[in-house]
């Protein structure tokens, strides 16, 4: 079948401390997933597991049936927003067509074709008119838009997003959710979010993720009251919406 | 300013010490670009002052100091870049021990040698009017290196630099292309150990592409532009130290330096008036 991303029993441990287990979620092809919970709950950890970055203890995730790091380059990557080094002398182009690169790319050039596949995203992304600007004089919004650009030029068949509306105003968010909802048409979007009452509107998948995780599809919630599973105000979330 | 005219048109030892600070600007604005940019100041440091115990076993050995400056640079490069990789909270303590235990082993070795080597002072210190044409040789081939590996290398270096996950996941071997990187600075600061010597290099090897990522776009231009800097600082050292018979490698740091403080304080200039205009318009 299509699936996409298979999580089966990962544990992951730093230092001997267990950060998440127990962890089982299926991705299909065409599905919106956000992954929640709180701070320190491991989300982060999940998605690095996902990209291959850190390897799990026991269990497994197979992305397009294969070790993450095999199916790397089907594989588009939004890294959290807010911690990202925007200070850096590069312009918009440069910086999208940098993850276009491969171990083979040698010499100081790029190809006319992939200038000119840079700026077709960037049209799409409706930022083209940026593309000569220094990333560091970008909007959030603005900025949030050329890393999701920078994921798309290498046409992921999986794109994979770190609170990718963290620290931008509910204007853009709303904007930025669109816009991933539109690409969902021709990838399997996974997401990190802590705002679970905003993404349920256009997910159509969930995992809580607090260490162990529990996993829903919105279609089968009605109103979840997820005692114990979080503490704090998560427990009075209520998962039930409307698609 | 007719008498160092006058040195630069007869004397060998003038016109060898200006190419010497041509190659090691081209070098100094290359490899000072990723060092700014990708913020490994205190590793170069670690690299720099740990040359010192190859410079003293090479005395001590009775063979060209240059190769021991080479040799402990090449091996300091890749133990840092190891210790990077393997990296845990304690990197930094690491890279601080590497950096004296390489002055420490520099210093035995150098008491354990007989007789008084003033050449050791040089090394220590620089000195650009000692630079003999053997050197310049040594240099050229060194500068070819640098060059002609970041050409090669650039967009991969950049990816490192910039942002290194996505290096990960678009499959560049980021630790080999981490330790290279190292390797070519690690070059570079035994080019310029002859002009300004190991003690000053970190701030020839920094200054020049710091003034420079203050007034330009891409790393490509902030190269192009230090190197033009970093030249015009050692011939200005070695002009004004002349007449008055200063040590021309810290002059040429005292300068790099002024000039340092003045960039940023005009730059913040420059971002006030632009606010300032912003607020009219």
């Amino acid at each position: 079948m299509d699936k996409i991303v298979d999580c089966k029993n990962v544990r992951f441990s730093y230092n001997h401390q267990i950060v998440l287990d127990n962890i089982n979620f299926e991705v299909e092809k065409n599905d919106y997933m956000a992954i929640v919970g709180p701070n320190g709950g491991g989300k982060s950890t999940l998605l690095k597991l996902m990209l291959g970055f850190l390897q799990p203890v026991s269990g497994s995730i197979k992305i397009f049936d294969k070790n993450p790091i095999l199916s790397r380059k089907q594989i588009g990557y939004v890294p959290q927003f807010a911690t990202f080094d925007f200070d850096f002398p590069i312009n918009v182009l440069e910086m999208i067509m940098l993850s276009n690169l491969n171990s083979k790319s040698f010499l100081p050039f790029y190809k006319k074709s992939e200038i000119k596949s840079a700026h077709e995203i960037l049209k799409k992304l409706q930022i083209d008119d940026l593309w000569n600007r220094q990333v560091s004089d970008l909007s959030g919004g603005q900025r949030q838009r050329a890393l999701i650009a920078r994921a798309l030029i290498s046409q992921p068949k999986l794109l994979l997003l770190d609170e990718p509306t963290a620290s931008v105003d509910i204007h853009v968010e709303k904007d930025i959710y669109a816009l991933l909802k539109s690409l969902n048409e021709n990838m399997a979007i996974i997401l990190v979010t802590h705002d679970v009452s905003f993404v349920s509107k256009f997910v159509n998948k969930i995992v809580c993720v607090n260490r162990c995780s529990c996993f829903h599809k919105i279609s089968e919630l009605k109103d979840i009251h997820l005692q114990g599973f979080y503490s704090g105000d998560f427990t009075e979330i209520n998962h039930s919406c409307k698609l | 300013m007719n008498t160092i005219i006058y040195a630069i048109l007869h004397y060998a030892f003038m016109q060898n010490a200006i190419i010497a600070g041509f190659m090691a600007s081209i070098a100094c604005g290359i490899s000072g670009t990723f060092v700014v940019i990708k913020r490994i100041t205190f590793i170069s440091g670690g690299i720099a002052h740990s040359i010192l115990g190859g410079i003293g076993v090479a005395y001590f050995l009775g063979i060209n100091p240059l190769i021991g400056a080479f040799v402990a640079a090449i091996l300091s490069a890749v133990l840092l870049g190891i210790i990077k990789i393997k990296s845990n909270e304690n990197e930094d303590t690491l890279i601080g021990a590497l950096w004296a235990i390489g002055m420490a082993v520099g210093v035995i070795f150098i008491s354990l040698t007989p007789g008084y080597n003033t050449d050791i002072m040089s090394f220590l210190f620089g000195n650009i009017l000692l630079v003999s044409k053997s050197d310049l040789w040594v240099l050229l081939f060194l500068n070819i290196f640098v060059l002609t590996t970041v050409f090669v290398f650039f967009r991969q270096f950049i990816a490192i630099s910039f942002d290194e996950e996505l290096a990960k996941l678009r499959g560049l071997s980021t630790n080999l292309l981490y330790i290279l990187l190292l390797i070519v600075i690690a070059v570079t600061i035994v080019v310029l150990i002859k002009i300004v010597g190991l003690i000053l290099v970190i701030s020839l090897l920094t200054l020049p592409a710091a003034i420079s990522r203050l007034f330009t776009k891409s790393p490509s231009k902030m190269m192009f532009v230090s190197a033009i800097l970093g030249f015009i600082f050692v011939a200005m050292g070695l002009f004004v130290s002349f007449k008055p018979n200063l040590p021309p490698g810290a002059t040429i740091i005292v300068i790099n330096g002024l000039f340092y403080i003045l960039a940023l304080f005009f730059k913040n200039r420059m971002i006030k008036r632009k606010k300032l205009n912003s607020l009219k318009g």
